[in-house]
């Protein structure tokens, strides 16, 4: 059992080490020595303009694909729960984006989203409206962005609701049956709240996945046509493979691992005020 | 009316007609009922019409797709000639690449994760509350911030340009989860089983083992699918460890030929249906295994 242990420790724990001294250097790809060089990556990164708009198109980024994939996830399953005829081929449907390689998506997005060849445009073009640059404008590359990751992401959603929706009583809606409670009303009193430990996890858990997302967003933009997409991952992935600064990438991989943990921490320490309340 | 609950997670479970609220007649129903459906079929729609294009540029001839004139319905092209690829594009090599990472990867996963669950479910170690964080942390860790450390330890020992990296890493990365899974399952086992199997003389390690990995194999299934797909869908290992090309996954593979103007964009698109292939369909055989693994947690908080 220590096997395991030591395997992690080996393979990720050190590694991550590694990258967080590094962000103290002024590592470099090309190789020869690094100097110890302090905050001064850091410092870098908050007075040169660039990392501001990175931030905040991640931040933006994430909020967006993270509500997405809930309310889609979620209104999904409430759907697909009540469905008797056939409920395991429409589930089976809905979980196709998720079984889909990312790779494999982003190239069929970016075939979908081409400006001239692509169907997107087609369409519109049959609708009597112009083309949109999908991904090559820059303020719309971030919803599209967006909505592939929602796409590829919201039946994870669905099937951990699922499986909550799963473990609730049915006396709970016999009872509100009973008080003559309407649909909408047994969602927001019954069922919402029975379930909604398994969404709070959930929530945290597409935060944290928003900010990995990866793939997706470099085949189809590589950044964003003038950093509209440069999210923190292609942020680091260009400092560091293109660019060649390794200390500069690891200091924003160190930024960006910053807030999941911030993510985290707030969970925890909501949930513990919400447990301690009751 | 009957109420049932089939399945672990309780799917398809039936509730009485008054699960509806009110107590109404079917006609009053109709349209809340109509109103379900259409949002289902949009729903489905959406999640399924992408990929049907996929199915669509494979099986188009480039001249269609380029044309800016797409037709809406599947075309006859034999998935580009998908059975007959050009001689330099070694499209079976990178299968087979992909393949032996993805079961190398699901070997090592499922080898220690077993041991670990095992260790985690049975005895109670003080590394419990700090395995399950370290399950959390690896999850929210970018994996791009960790390729440059790992690329200098591999070149240390001489791994690079090897699948073995390949396993190794992504095995690091499949391993927590499949922890979880297995662990889920091995928590379910009562322990007068345990009991039961010490008194009949079975040693904590071998017959223990004997007994209970049988009970937990589908969680063990599970648990291989999943770090199969951590192995066969990687793309920045694959990517960064190896340089030779016939040692490319399909992943990389397909990534070098998109943006390449000489090859046809109904053969990329017939590999990435390939590709696309195994990944679905254990999805499909394996969607409740492993949602029960991994909401084994979730669900109780």
């Amino acid at each position: 059992m220590s096997g395991a242990f030591a395997y992690i420790v080996v393979f990720i724990m050190y590694p991550m080490g590694r990258s967080i001294w590094m962000s103290f250097t002024n590592a470099s790809l090309l190789g020869g020595s690094s100097r110890f060089i302090g905050l001064d990556n850091y410092r870098q990164l908050f007075t040169t303009g660039d990392f501001g708009q990175s931030l905040w198109v991640t931040l933006v980024y994430v909020a967006a694909v993270t509500c997405g994939a809930m309310v889609v996830g979620v209104g999904c399953a409430l759907l697909v729960e009540r469905v008797r005829t056939a409920q395991a081929v429409v589930r089976t449907a809905l979980i196709l984006p998720w079984a889909m390689p990312t790779l494999v998506v982003g190239l069929l997005f970016a075939l979908i989203f081409d400006p001239n060849i692509g169907v997107l445009n087609y369409v519109l073009h049959f609708a009597g409206i112009g083309k949109i640059g999908w991904v090559t404008n820059n303020s719309l590359a971030l919803w599209s962005v967006a909505a592939v990751s929602v796409w590829t992401v919201f039946p994870f959603v669905m099937l951990v609701t699922l499986a909550a929706l799963g473990s609730v009583e049915g006396e709970l809606y016999d009872e509100s049956a009973v008080d003559g409670a309407s649909v909408w009303q047994t969602l927001r009193f019954v069922t919402l709240p029975t379930i909604a430990p398994s969404l709070r996890i959930v929530a945290l858990l597409t935060v944290i996945w928003s900010f990995q997302l990866f793939q997706v967003t470099w085949v189809l933009t590589e950044g964003g046509p003038i950093n509209g997409t440069n999210f923190l991952i292609i942020n680091l992935y260009k400092t560091g493979f293109i660019d060649q600064q390794l200390g500069s990438a690891a200091s924003i991989g160190v930024i960006g691992l910053g807030f999941s943990v911030c993510a985290t921490v707030a969970y925890f320490l909501l949930e513990r005020r919400r447990n301690s309340a009751v | 009316m009957s109420v049932n609950v089939n399945g672990m997670l309780g799917y398809g479970r039936r509730l009485p007609v008054r699960r509806w609220g009110k107590i109404s007649s079917r006609w009053r129903r109709l349209p809340v009922k109509t109103a379900h459906w259409l949002t289902l079929g949009v729903a489905v729609a959406v999640a399924i019409a992408p990929i049907y294009w996929l199915a669509n540029l494979a099986t188009h001839s480039e001249s269609d797709i380029v044309s800016g004139r797409p037709s809406l319905l599947l075309g006859f092209g034999s998935l580009g000639g998908v059975t007959d690829p050009p001689n330099d594009i070694p499209i079976l090599s990178w299968l087979r690449n992909s393949l032996i990472v993805g079961v190398g990867t699901s070997l090592l996963s499922i080898v220690l994760a077993a041991s670990a669950a095992f260790g985690l479910s049975r005895f109670r170690f003080r590394g419990w509350g700090t395995f399950a964080f370290l399950v959390f942390f690896t999850q929210m860790l970018p994996s791009a911030l960790l390729v440059i450390p790992l690329y200098s330890m591999l070149l240390t020992f001489n791994l690079l340009n090897n699948l073995v990296s390949l396993v190794l890493v992504d095995a690091a990365f499949a391993m927590p989860i499949c922890v979880w899974i297995i662990k889920g399952a091995m928590d379910r086992i009562p322990r007068e089983l345990d009991e039961a199997v010490r008194l009949d003389g079975g040693g904590s390690l071998g017959l223990l083992r004997r007994v209970i990995l049988p009970l937990v194999a589908p969680s063990i299934a599970a648990a291989a699918v999943v770090a199969f797909l951590g192995g066969w869908n990687d793309f920045l290992f694959a990517n960064t460890f190896i340089t030779s090309e016939n040692l490319w996954t399909t992943s990389k593979g397909l990534a070098s030929l998109y943006g390449q103007y000489s090859t046809p964009i109904p053969l990329i698109m017939a590999f990435a249906l390939l590709f696309s292939l195994p990944p679905v369909a254990f999805f499909l055989l394996m969607q409740r295994r492993i949602v029960a693994g991994l909401t084994a947690g979730a669900v109780k908080g």
